[in-house]
């Protein structure tokens, strides 16, 4: 594993009418690396994704792709750079069928369409829809529609994958299920991947680190179990006092 | 198996019927074509590329004018002037989609601004003399039974194979279109342009490229229809009425599927010419009342059918195939057919 | 020099008819936040109501006139609860299409009952004039456009002052809020279309005294409506006024130093430039 941080994000900032949604916030994250993002609801992380992704330009800060500055760029600039991403409502092509989703992914790298199928049939494989291959994706359950998601921007062969709430929704088991499978892209193809996150249970199984958003700000950061342990950030999931009440 | 005949069969009758037909039904079958061809121009800027036009009367009326004046003033060959009849329209569609996308046109904004294009077309070719301005621009027409193809003059029989051959070609090239990268990205366009963007499409050149074939295409529809009707008028051509015209059969028939402009082109120009056929033989002779039909037919489809016709159908046709496919085969229909079968239904 | 001023006050008062004409498509645009297609048609229609009664009990269009909002008060409301309530809720495009076929439907039934041929109306003193010095202004536009203002003046009275304009001007600025508050804004929703149509029925009554109308004039006479509109700024009644006047005085100019076939077209290129560089138009909501 290289020491060459995936990402690299300096100070940055967002408001949204004068209210600041993402608050100078910096980290890096190493190649490889499965960083967890939590918070309560409202503490910036969708905002957060949506800067990495290019969706919304920051006010002020930078963000670096390996070496690139990405925080100009338009979301299909930064996809064709390597950074894949999902969306916390899933966005299926909804008229098209589970393959051809993929394929739309796949036609990123793989000009050809009957090279950009292949890859698309292997990860579909991959994420165990290729039974599904033909059914139009309106027709998928809420479980094979997020590993739908996940698999057509794995299909665009991202170093970097930003998972947005990928498992809400999901019962306990099919929790389990994404997260194995998570891991074993990881493993696999040392893909890197920042989770956004409420399941706690994927957050402690995926992370290797986690950073903690509360009003736009990081106010935590470390291994998932010291984080959770840390009472700033019990108090901003429980409220004020909550320390007290409960045993760390 | 049974679509194979289908289609041959349809073949063969839309080759041979025309020469039993007489001179009225004929003109209807060729009107039908001509909004079969353009409609299907415009569903590939709605149906693929999201973007609604109320103004393509200009891309048509362009290419009409242009071949028609450069014919009448030059003498220039309408095969030659078709190309940079299609590269004028291609280019001023193209630019009004990148206006649309650099000022952030949308919705009603833009459908406006396709209306304003229109409107303008039209006042500005009223005061254009090179182009018969208001008085109108007429072809020669040498009476008799022509067939010189290569000048698009002739009798309408000639004229019926153009705009067969033309339509046909239309949705060979769309249905070959959709299976390149360049057609999954339009499709994906038109499903979700936010995952579209996250998955590497770049949205302006997608929707310039969809716009500009659009009224490209738009524009050789227009053009040989000029060659056809042998008169031109800017308040007729370029009229906020046409462009209706135009958008009717794709949003009748099911906008965004291949086979959806050309059944509610098909079906109707005929009813309309019927119901004014019919008007005259009670003799009651009210302009206007085709137009009337054209809108009730659209103000119904919108409220009670708004995917359009084909769509509804398709689902019972495709199972009507599949059923005899079914009592056909041995053993169960594999998931390959049934998956081919929702394939090809997806693309058509 | 008199003449470039003739010009000039000729467009201010035809741009008060037009701006009429503008608030209603404003008012309903403001309040329901549809795109009226349909606006020229039924413009048209006002038109040809008070021609057709001019011709046949030689009544002035402007006595006519209240009568003639009376009707279009009706039918707007007719179609904004049998049919526009009903679309809502619709993706935009299907909006447009309906309201594009109900323009197409309305266009041709006029085609069908009135013929394509112009129309206006005569009154005893549809040619004389005013005179201010050496500028000559006809009795006809002078009319129109005062009856214009004062509708127009009328119409922000009711919508500031008037406890059932209040309720309209909540609706428009917070649907759920209205409902929870239990207003009816369906019934209310109707009633603006209604007020709009009744100002396309006066502004009708008073176009017929100036212009010859036919039923192709219609989709010019909708987009105008909307140029004025987005200048002036969607929901800005004042604004789409002034805007009137301002349409009014570009398309006189445009007429006289090109000819009058043109005028709109300059209308329609500043409506190109007005989407591109502001197209939130030049006033505030003031509604």
């Amino acid at each position: 594993m290289s020491f060459n941080p995936v990402l690299r994000v300096e100070n940055l900032s967002k408001s949204f009418q004068g209210l600041k949604a993402v608050n100078n916030i910096s980290f890096r994250m190493r190649e490889g690396e499965i960083v967890g993002l939590i918070g309560p609801n409202g503490a910036g992380k969708t905002t957060f994704f949506n800067l990495l992704a290019g969706a919304i330009t920051p006010d002020t800060g930078k963000i670096y792709y390996f070496d690139h500055e990405i925080h100009n760029l338009k979301p299909h600039e930064i996809s064709r750079l390597g950074v894949g991403r999902t969306f916390q409502i899933v966005k299926p092509f909804k008229g098209l069928t589970t393959l051809d989703n993929v394929i739309i992914g796949a036609l990123q790298q793989h000009k050809r369409l009957n090279k950009a199928q292949k890859h698309a049939r292997d990860i579909l494989k991959m994420l165990e829809l290729d039974r599904k291959s033909h059914v139009l994706a309106e027709h998928l359950t809420l479980p094979e529609r997020k590993r739908l998601e996940v698999a057509r921007a794995l299909a665009t062969n991202p170093k970097l994958l930003l998972l947005d709430e990928v498992m809400a929704g999901l019962r306990p088991n099919e929790v389990e299920v994404m997260v194995d499978v998570l891991l074993s892209l990881n493993k696999q193809l040392g893909l890197s991947m920042v989770v956004i996150e409420h399941v706690m249970r994927a957050v402690m199984r995926l992370s290797n680190h986690v950073i903690v958003l509360n009003h736009g700000e990081k106010i935590a950061e470390g291994k998932p179990e010291t984080i959770t342990r840390d009472p700033r950030v019990i108090e901003c999931y429980l409220g004020e006092g909550a320390i007290h009440g409960c045993a760390a | 198996m049974n679509r194979i005949v289908f289609i041959a069969i349809g073949i063969l009758v839309s080759l041979l019927a025309p020469l039993f037909l007489d001179k009225y039904v004929l003109s209807i079958l060729i009107l039908s074509l001509y909004f079969a061809f353009v409609g299907q121009a415009w569903n590939l800027m709605m149906g693929f590329a999201g973007q609604l036009s109320l103004g393509h009367a200009l891309y048509v009326g362009l290419g009409a004018y242009l071949g028609a004046g450069f014919f009448v003033q030059f003498g220039l060959n309408p095969w030659l002037t078709i190309i940079f009849a299609f590269c004028a329209s291609a280019v001023l569609g193209a630019f009004i989609a990148w206006l649309g996308f650099r000022f952030a046109i949308k919705g009603v904004h833009f459908a406006l601004l396709t209306i304003a294009f229109a409107e303008s077309a039209r006042l500005i070719f009223d005061h254009l003399d090179f182009f018969g301005g208001t008085g109108g621009l007429f072809l020669p027409v040498k009476g008799g039974e022509d067939w010189n193809f290569l000048q698009l003059r002739g009798q309408p029989l000639m004229f019926y194979y153009v705009f067969l051959g033309a339509t046909a070609a239309l949705c060979l090239f769309i249905r070959s279109l959709l299976k390149t990268r360049f057609g999954y990205y339009m499709m994906a366009l038109r499903e979700d342009q936010e995952a579209a963007q996250s998955l590497g499409i770049d949205l302006l050149r997608v929707k310039i490229i969809a716009v500009a074939l659009s009224g490209g295409i738009a524009s050789i529809g227009g053009l040989l229809f000029a060659f056809y009707q042998n008169s031109l008028f800017p308040d007729h051509t370029f009229a906020m009425a046409r462009s209706i015209e135009f958008l009717m059969g794709p949003i009748v028939g099911g906008v965004g599927t291949l086979v959806g402009p050309i059944v509610g082109a098909l079906l109707l120009t005929p009813l309309g010419e019927a119901m004014t056929a019919l008007l005259d033989l009670v003799g009651l002779d009210l302009p206007g009342t085709k137009h009337l039909f054209y809108g009730l037919s659209m103000l119904l489809i919108m409220l009670y059918l708004p995917k359009g016709i084909w769509p509804f159908f398709e689902g019972y046709i495709t199972r009507l195939f599949s059923e005899k496919k079914k009592n056909n085969s041995h053993g169960d229909a594999s998931r390959g057919d049934k998956g081919k079968k929702e394939l090809a239904a997806r693309v058509v | 020099m008199t003449t470039f001023l003739s010009v000039g006050l000729n467009g201010v008062l035809i741009g008060l008819i037009y701006g009429l004409m503008a608030l209603g498509l404003s008012v309903v645009f403001g309040v329901v936040r549809v795109v009226n297609f349909a606006h020229g048609e039924m413009m048209v229609l006002a038109v040809y109501g008070a021609t057709i009664l001019n011709a046949l009990f030689r009544v002035d269009p402007i006595l006519v006139a209240p009568l003639i909002a009376l009707f279009m008060f009706f039918l707007g409301y007719g179609l904004q609860r049998g049919l526009i309530n009903r679309l809502l809720h619709q993706a935009e495009h299907v909006q447009f299409i309906i309201l594009a076929a109900v323009a197409l439907i309305l266009m041709n039934l006029q085609l069908m009952i009135f013929g394509p041929d112009a129309k206006a109306a005569t009154v005893s003193y549809s040619l004389e004039t005013f005179e201010l010095g050496t500028i000559i202004l006809d009795k006809v536009r002078v009319y129109a456009a005062l009856i214009s203002l004062v509708v127009a003046m009328a119409l922000f009275a009711f919508f500031k002052r008037t406890l059932l304009g209040k309720t309209i001007r909540a609706c428009a600025d917070n649907l759920l809020g209205a409902q929870v508050v239990g207003l009816d804004y369906k019934h209310l929703y109707a009633i603006s279309f209604g007020i709009g149509s009744a100002c396309v029925g006066v502004a009708g009554a008073l176009m017929s005294l100036v212009f010859n109308v036919t039923p192709h004039l219609a989709p010019e006479l909708t987009l105008l409506s909307f140029v004025i509109v987005i200048i002036g700024g969607l929901g800005s009644m004042g604004g789409a006024l002034v805007a009137g006047v301002f349409i009014g005085i570009v398309q006189a100019y445009a007429g006289y130093f090109t000819t009058p076939s043109l005028k709109s077209l300059f209308s329609f290129l500043l409506l190109i430039l007005v989407l591109m560089f502001r197209p939130q138009g030049f006033f505030k909501k003031a509604f």
